[in-house]
């Protein structure tokens, strides 16, 4: 029973929306962020997606965006907001390790 | 130069802030939990979006739908005001189950930059935010959401939209609320407040301060009705027309004559007396001339149940129920133990508001002064004045007093507001009870200051002056 929960865990794609916004320092910095966390995990399981509200003001009404950045966890349920500039990884990592996502051997 | 302001259709809000909230910049709405702010932000934003100012409602404590069922509920019609494109709503609340944590430094401008595109794209010109304590929720470092919350105070300021932001407070008193950060950048600041003064609730409402503005200073009673909140701010609008002297009568033929032709329109009368002196029957009888007369009355009982009163008046020969059926007389008995002193107001305001009497009668207003602090008593007769002024009615209300204080000082503010006070007494030393009736004043009008003698007959009252030699024979044996 434990291990197949753990299996469909490990199977489940992830589906992030990095939301920020090109007027905040802090967007810059968490896109560069991520994407240096995510060179370390195989990005087969991971959808992203990164919406600027800049140009699109309205594409964060439906994940209740309040605050930029925001990376929304969308799927699997239940949904997860994690913000700010991912200086601090350890959110973004236990949710990764909790998927079973898996990292790299290769050096970034 | 006085500063440009939104009117906010709340009764009594627009006068206590001389006009409502200030066009263009920040007003903040602070109270604890049950004070009603969601209440106020709603009604403001229904009544600026009827006149055609395109608002925004930002939820973050409760969804978009519960906030439109909220006002639906009010009979603020949110729904119709959204469908026809006056009214939005961005529901920004995070569901219970979704955990939000922070990983860093963030900033506003999802907010900023959905505001940016309400104002551009929706003309919206009014934000009303339920509330900063719900976004700033985890509440990041104290200056981190000091710099938060002026960046969003001054965004709405440079995109020139007046905002509505409601804060918690976690106390009445002291601290304005929970984060600490909102008065300082909000040009106008509301406190609300829901207190437990005597056994009673009571509601207040208070305007901390309004930058550039005048406005009415300290707590006036409030109260959350089926309509949305209500303000009720003591202070006679008078109406502008000049009301010429008119007369009618008292329905007692030798108290006309006392006050040389009748009570004045547009005047409170205040009747003193023991129980027995005959007050509620002085009542009547202004209440059925009035309603023969054609006008309409309505008569509030404090004392006793409507049967009983009505029965009471049928028993003495002054059968009230054709003039009640005829529709020129409502009765309307309430036990001012069961109803809030504002709730009270309320029922007055809209008894005035529907019925459209000329004639009001309240009897009496002891039994609300026993029922209430003395504080809340003040502030109930002081409100009930201002109604009456505002509306330009004429009442008459009843006090009980001790047999033989009836001519005794009254509390100021009684004073204040009788434009004319009889008193009516007896002794009852002798074998028949001595009945008197006086006039202590009469604004506007000359009177006889002479006591009457006042007797008590099937279907009436009647007076009778009284020789000096009677009067004196009297006290003595008194």
């Amino acid at each position: 029973m434990k291990s197949s929960r753990s299996q469909s865990r490990a199977t489940a794609r992830i589906e992030l929306v990095l939301y920020i916004s090109a007027s905040s320092p802090a967007s810059v910095r968490a896109v560069a962020n991520l994407r240096r966390l995510l060179r370390h995990y195989k990005r087969g399981q991971i959808d992203l997606t990164v919406c600027d509200l800049t140009t699109d003001p309205s594409c964060g009404e439906a994940d209740q965006i309040a605050f930029t950045p925001t990376l929304f966890k969308r799927q699997p349920e239940p949904p997860m907001w994690i913000l700010g500039d991912l200086s601090r990884p350890e959110p973004l990592v236990e949710l990764l390790e909790f998927y079973g996502v898996e990292a790299t051997h290769g050096h970034s | 130069m006085a500063i440009p302001k939104l009117t906010t259709g709340i009764p009594g809000f627009d006068i206590v802030t001389h006009g409502g909230i200030p066009e263009g910049r920040s007003t903040l709405v602070a109270g604890r939990s049950g004070t009603g702010k969601t209440v106020f932000g709603l009604q403001v934003a229904a009544h600026l979006a009827t006149h055609s100012v395109p608002v925004l409602v930002v939820g973050v404590e409760e969804s978009a739908d519960d906030l439109l069922n909220t006002g639906d509920g009010l009979g603020l019609d949110l729904s119709g005001l959204q469908a026809a494109g006056k009214l939005h709503v961005a529901d920004l609340t995070r569901p219970m189950e979704g955990p939000t944590v922070v990983s860093g430094e963030y900033d506003l401008y999802g907010l900023i930059h959905r505001l940016e595109a309400a104002v551009k794209d929706r003309k919206v010109k009014v934000v009303v935010l339920d509330s900063a304590t719900a976004l700033f929720s985890p509440r990041p470092p104290q200056e981190q959401l000091r710099n938060h919350f002026f960046q969003l105070v001054s965004t709405l300021r440079r995109l020139n939209v007046s905002g509505i932001i409601l804060a918690e407070s976690l106390q009445d008193y002291g601290q304005l609320t929970s984060l600490g950060v909102e008065d300082y950048v909000c040009d106008l600041v509301v406190i609300l407040r829901n207190t437990i003064d005597a056994d009673r609730r009571r509601r207040t409402i208070e305007v901390n301060k309004y930058r550039r503005s005048g406005h009415f200073k300290g707590e006036y009673p409030c109260t959350v009705t089926t309509k949305g909140l209500v303000i009720f701010p003591q202070n006679p609008r008078e109406r502008p027309d000049i009301v010429p002297v008119e007369r009618f009568s008292s329905g007692v033929a030798g108290l006309d004559e006392m006050t040389r032709g009748g009570w004045l329109r547009n005047s409170i009368v205040i009747v003193r007396g023991p129980t027995g002196s005959g007050k509620t029957m002085l009542a009547g009888l202004y209440a059925r001339a009035g309603a023969l007369r054609g006008e309409r009355v309505v008569y509030y009982g404090f004392e006793e149940p409507r049967p009983i009163l009505v029965r009471n008046f049928e028993v003495i020969g002054m059968p009230m129920t054709p003039l009640i059926n005829a529709g020129s007389l409502r009765i309307v008995c309430r036990y001012p133990e069961s109803l809030s002193l504002e709730d009270l107001l309320v029922t007055l305001r809209v008894g005035i508001e529907e019925f459209s009497p000329s004639l009001i009668v309240m009897d009496s207003i002891s039994s609300i002064e026993h029922a209430s602090s003395e504080k809340g008593f003040r502030q109930f007769i002081i409100g009930v004045a201002s109604l009456l002024r505002e509306h330009g009615r004429s009442a008459l209300l009843t006090q009980a007093v001790v047999a033989g204080a009836s001519t005794e000082h009254t509390a100021p503010y009684l004073s204040t507001v009788a434009d004319a006070i009889l008193s009516m007494d007896y002794s009852p030393t002798g074998y028949e009870l001595d009945r008197t009736m006086r006039v202590i004043k009469m604004r506007g009008s000359d009177h006889d200051t002479h006591p009457y003698r006042l007797a008590i007959a099937g279907g009436g009252l009647s007076v009778e002056k009284l020789t000096p030699a009677e009067f004196a024979r009297r006290t003595r044996s008194a």
